[in-house]
């Protein structure tokens, strides 16, 4: 646990010199709110934020597993051919040059206004990473280790499953750790193109009735479910990479 | 498909198992080997020693199928293809190259896993072979858990479950401390005494060649600079063997070959 008590400080730290400040300063609460009263519209509006909450997490949850598996699918045809590497990777890297805020609305208008879209919008957030770190993982099989396959009987499927993939797990999970941070932002961005529910729905709402507290908590939210979805791979790993863990 | 692979090839009674002629092969514009010759028999064990960059591995490598010759020709069992190669060798590298996401077990039957057995029936397979050679009850244990000497004998077992007819060492002990190595050594020669297979080991170390093997060759300058048959009693203890004069004259010749 000790390696939580500086950051939760530091947090700690930030959280009563930005009070103190606002306090001091007479800022009023649609300007910027202090940390008390974002607190107040957390409990105020516990009802609003809970049922926004469950909706977000099953964009969240749901666009990160459909990233999840779009990502091996895709790394796996990249690592076995390098014809397709060489076609696809650069195409690849220019979709993530696209603003994910301009492509929000265009998969509105094809997918409607159902949680599709969301998802679509959530996994191209958080493909990426993914993406790469596998690719990369995947070709950096020590090649020693796939010479002695080949000459115990192994062909190119049992080097795969039994060299490769396994190896390049601990690649695979950091891409999805950066993913995972990635997801939240990517279920805002969604709801945000159109909808009618959800955190994202929620912060727009409250701009123009110049709620700032209730964005800010609903951001504290987002946050929170960010970082249980990192803690949520996090864990996957230990489970799925023991040998990592080992020493 | 899988069980064909599978049976225990006996090699033609007579014949060689493994024939090298003129053998070539040029790497980076130097000819690493320069027509080398050897014939090895069924179930004997030829030792290779040499400088580094004698091209002691590039030789094994060949054999294995694992690259093809410049020059010259190398078969085993008779099959000259490199897949035909592949197929009749099972190497044990330098480092152990064991999967650290495997249990030692796991590690010791992948082999047989790549053949197509079921991983319940390969491991049913490699179990004996722990116990009979001193790895019993490191079994479960991944190979972060095992010390250096304990890995290269799981790397050992894992080459001998292929079931291949010829076994390539390449410097299996070259990594070790030179205590664990002398009793890996003499693990070795009990196991190939247990399990007989026809064996070409690449050491630097000329002691280790002589104390395993019935025939030494020095490559030195991309040839065979000498061959020693190696004509030891066995049974002798490795103390009284290493200091005998028998072994003291093979041991110079070798090293004055080596140069």
């Amino acid at each position: 646990m000790s390696r939580y008590w500086s950051p939760a400080l530091l947090l700690a730290g930030a959280v009563g010199l930005w009070e103190l400040v606002v306090r001091a300063a007479g800022v009023p609460d649609y300007l910027f709110p202090a940390p008390s009263s974002v607190a107040r519209s957390l409990g105020a509006d516990a009802g609003v934020l809970g049922s926004a909450t469950l909706v977000t997490v099953r964009e969240i949850v749901l666009g990160y597993l459909l990233a999840v598996g779009v990502a091996l699918a895709l790394a796996l045809l990249l690592h076995a051919s390098a014809a397709l590497r060489r076609a696809l990777l650069p195409i690849l890297v220019l979709s993530q040059t696209v603003p994910t805020v301009l492509l929000a609305p265009i998969l509105a208008i094809l997918l409607g206004y159902g949680i599709e879209p969301k998802l679509v919008v959530v996994a191209i957030v958080c493909f990426f990473p993914i993406v790469v770190n596998a690719v990369d993982g995947l070709r950096s099989a020590d090649p020693e280790l796939v010479r002695m396959m080949r000459t115990l009987h192994g062909g190119r499927l049992a080097i795969f499953r039994r060299v490769e993939f396994p190896g390049a797990l601990p690649a695979i999970f950091s891409g999805a750790r950066v993913a995972a941070t990635y997801a939240a932002v990517g279920a805002v961005f969604g709801e945000w193109a159109g909808s009618s529910s959800g955190l994202g729905f929620v912060i727009l709402q409250s701009q123009p009735a110049l709620d700032t507290s209730l964005i800010f908590a609903a951001v504290l939210v987002l946050s929170a479910l960010a970082l249980a979805l990192y803690g949520a791979v996090g864990l996957a790993e230990r489970l799925l990479v023991p040998w990592e863990h080992d020493a | 498909m899988a069980h064909a692979v599978l049976e225990r090839q006996s090699p033609p009674l007579g014949g060689a198992v493994v024939e090298i002629e003129g053998l070539r092969r040029v790497l980076g514009g130097a000819p690493v080997l320069a027509g080398v010759d050897l014939l090895v028999s069924p179930g004997e064990r030829v030792g290779i020693v040499g400088r580094s960059g004698a091209g002691k591995s590039t030789l094994l490598s060949l054999v294995a199928g694992l690259s093809e010759p410049d020059g010259g020709s190398v078969s085993v069992g008779g099959e000259r293809t490199a897949a035909g190669r592949l197929a009749r060798c099972a190497l044990m590298p330098q480092r152990d190259c064991l999967l650290p996401w495997r249990s030692a077990l796991d590690n010791a039957g992948i082999a047989l896993e790549n053949a197509g057995v079921p991983r319940r029936e390969a491991r049913r397979r490699a179990a004996p072979l722990f116990a009979r050679l001193g790895l019993a009850g490191s079994e479960e244990l991944r190979p972060g858990a095992l010390s250096g000497g304990m890995r290269q004998r799981v790397a050992f077992l894992r080459t001998l479950l292929a079931e291949k007819p010829v076994l390539l060492l390449d410097e299996p002990f070259g990594a070790l401390d030179a205590i664990t190595r002398a009793e890996l050594q003499e693990w070795l020669a009990e196991a190939l005494a247990a399990e007989p297979r026809t064996v070409l080991l690449v050491t630097h170390d000329v002691e280790e060649a002589l104390l395993l093997c019935e025939r030494v060759l020095v490559l030195a300058r991309a040839s065979v600079a000498v061959e020693l048959e190696v004509a030891l009693p066995r049974s002798a203890p490795r103390r009284a063997l290493v200091t005998s004069a028998a072994f003291l004259e093979l041991r110079e010749r070798a090293l004055e070959a080596i140069g």
